[in-house]
């Protein structure tokens, strides 16, 4: 995107604005020839009428939506006003921008700016032309904000288990893939993290291939509001701040006040620093980084789920006791680690992804299986007791008595928790001097602290009992 | 001229290809042309003109895409200093594709500031008025609201 002003005065002006200009001409060739093609018109038809200056953005920032194609960009810049008529033309030509949702503002001297009119030049694809009355003269702060397609994020985790798995480090990063056919230089970039009604209603119909029809424009427009509401909103003095050392912010006031609307729940992320995101890069940015995390590492076993595999699990609370808590966690992959040497060897323990972790929520992070803790049911016996017959001599009654020995083994030099799920179905009713826990109806646990190296046996007898010796 | 056929199939296959045909027309003639001088721009604008108009003829019923390419055949015309032709063309895109509020918007103001700048005051008034009539509404974005309010001070001149 590219936008070249033209003012009327004399012929002459800094020279550092000349040398942004071809900065960022180089940048933008195509739209450069645009800028220089105006250059060439306006010289030749209007004397008193010149480029004066194409400066860079000053600040931008990217407002990325998550849960839909949607970006909000809001960028500032510095440019010299000349007393009267001023032109300045926006191109989104080659950018996946929405021109319907551009806004011009002015940051400063707003009494004194006024856009008149908007035009759109024939001699160039996708550009339109502010002219801007200003009865000031000298330098005034812009803002351009729009809506485009084409950025997208995703957030990932490592989490860092300490030797004896009691503790982690847990470090979260955003990638941030720019596909809008745009740069954004020393971007600050912000997550929307959720869910918002209204957007998803808008990238519903974005993706409509009438895209620029009737229902298209009518959602614009509410899109367009949103906007305004959002920076209405983020003009205001900024409540979350920075979370301790973490090196996310947290900006609750839109979300509180999106919250009381009604509109949905969603959580505002501030990427701590700038970071130049370029077209057709993907980025990653770290976002925050926890230390000494509490972490529990949890077995699991469940024939009916994971066959003889016993499965792996990190078990920790987003909560500010546990070094987090302060915001919650967006949907991510995560990759586990876990030091196994003195001198601080890694080793790669697992993968998997986590859904959105809300604050003081308990999670689970499903690591796969582990061979180190070992899990190994056999049926002792079986019995069918209690036959009963119906007058034709058929069995309509009778109870079957099982009896299952578990052999469990902790090969791993730490202590572990192993959680061993058994389902039954019908009348039944279990006997076992191990200690367990009924679960539901149809299921029972077995949690069992296991010392390093440890090995133990326990059995249980379940009795079912089916047909009319069923008593419930 | 060419004309829309809403009985035509708005298959996946068509919007793609019908969408292509203008991004390459866009990117490999009209954009260029932009920046090229003397019968090279003349050339490229032709070309550019020509699967503009072929992309009409042949996809009528992708609204979108050909409304952009009437108002981009406008263009060509009105960098051609063809002020006639250049209005009938924006003019074109208004009535065949009447559902494309944004092009439409464009394509009107584009013919009545051509028309304006040629003098032909009376001749833009009247797109300037169609403007003011159709997109005068509260709910209407920034950007449009600029428009209709530059239009309503081009009428009150």
């Amino acid at each position: 995107m590219n936008m070249a002003m033209k003012v009327s005065g004399k012929v002459g002006e800094s020279v550092s604005g000349t040398r942004r200009s071809l900065t960022h001409r180089l940048t933008h060739s195509l739209t450069y020839f645009a800028a220089l093609a105006v250059m060439l018109l306006t010289t030749t038809t209007h004397a008193r009428i010149n480029v004066v200056t194409l400066p860079d953005r000053d600040t931008v920032q990217l407002t990325i939506y998550n849960s839909v194609d949607l970006t909000l960009v809001k960028e500032t810049r510095h440019l010299t006003f000349r007393k009267g008529m001023n032109k300045l033309e926006f191109s989104w030509a080659n950018t996946l921008i929405d021109p319907t949702s551009v806004e011009f503002k002015a940051r400063t001297h707003a009494d004194a700016v006024e856009v008149l009119d908007v035009s759109f030049p024939p001699r160039v694809a996708n550009t339109l032309e502010w002219r801007i009355n200003s009865e000031f003269a000298g330098d005034v702060v812009v803002e351009i904000q729009y809506f485009t397609s084409g950025i997208s994020w995703s957030a990932d985790y490592v989490a860092e288990a300490a030797r004896d798995e009691k503790l982690m480090n847990f470090a979260g990063a955003v990638r941030v893939n720019n596909n809008s056919g745009e740069d954004y230089e020393n971007a600050q970039v912000r997550l929307v993290v959720g869910v918002i009604r209204l957007v998803e209603e808008i990238a519903q119909l974005a993706r409509r291939d009438e895209a620029k029809d009737k229902a298209m424009t009518d959602v614009l427009k509410s899109k367009s509001e949103l906007g305004k509401k959002m920076y209405t909103r983020s003009r205001g003095a900024r409540a979350g701040g920075a979370v301790g050392g973490l090196g996310m912010e947290f900006d609750g006031i839109g979300a509180r006040q999106i919250v009381k609307e009604g509109l949905s729940e969603y959580f505002l992320y501030t990427v701590e620093g700038r970071d130049t995101i370029a077209n057709r890069w993907s980025k990653r940015l770290p976002s925050f980084r926890a230390e000494k995390v509490p972490v529990t590492s949890y077995y699991k076993f469940e024939k009916e789920r994971w066959g003889d595999n016993v499965m792996r699990y990190y078990r920790f609370t987003n909560s500010t006791p546990s070094q987090l808590g302060n915001e919650p966690l967006p949907d991510g992959a995560v990759k586990a680690f876990r030091i196994v040497s003195d001198d601080q060897l890694y080793s790669f323990v697992g993968s998997t992804s986590v859904k959105y972790i809300p604050v003081n929520e308990f999670v689970e992070m499903e690591l796969g299986s582990d061979r180190e803790v070992m899990v190994k049911p056999t049926l002792m016996d079986w019995q069918k007791t209690d036959l009963q017959f119906d007058q034709q001599g058929d069995v309509k009654g009778w109870t079957v008595k099982d009896t299952w020995q578990f052999e469990v083994q902790n090969s791993k030099d730490i202590p572990v928790v192993l959680d061993i799920r058994r389902n039954f179905a019908g009348d039944w009713s279990l006997t076992t001097a191990a200690k367990y826990e009924k679960v539901d109806a149809t299921k029972v646990k077995f949690v069992m602290p296991l010392a390093a190296r440890e090995k133990l046996t326990f059995t249980y007898e379940v009795i079912t009992r089916h047909g009319t010796s069923a008593t419930k | 001229m060419l004309g829309c056929n809403s009985r035509q199939q708005d298959t996946p296959e068509r919007v793609r290809t019908a969408k292509e045909l203008f991004d390459s027309t866009t990117k490999e003639f009209h954009a260029p042309s932009a920046a090229a001088n003397g019968t090279e721009r003349l050339r490229l604008q032709n070309e550019a003109a020509s699967r503009y108009a072929d992309l009409v003829k042949r996809f009528p019923e992708q609204s979108n895409v050909c409304a952009q390419a009437l108002r981009s055949l406008g263009n060509i015309r009105a960098s051609q200093t063809n002020i006639d032709a250049a209005v009938k063309e924006f003019a074109a895109g208004g009535d065949r594709y009447p559902t494309q509020e944004w092009e439409v918007l464009q394509a009107w103001k584009g013919a009545a500031d051509l028309l304006w700048d040629a003098g032909r005051r009376d001749e833009a008034k009247k797109f300037y008025t169609q403007i003011v009539t159709r997109f005068d509404r509260a709910d209407e974005s920034a950007i449009v609201k600029t428009v209709v309010r530059g239009s309503r001070a081009k009428l009150a001149e």
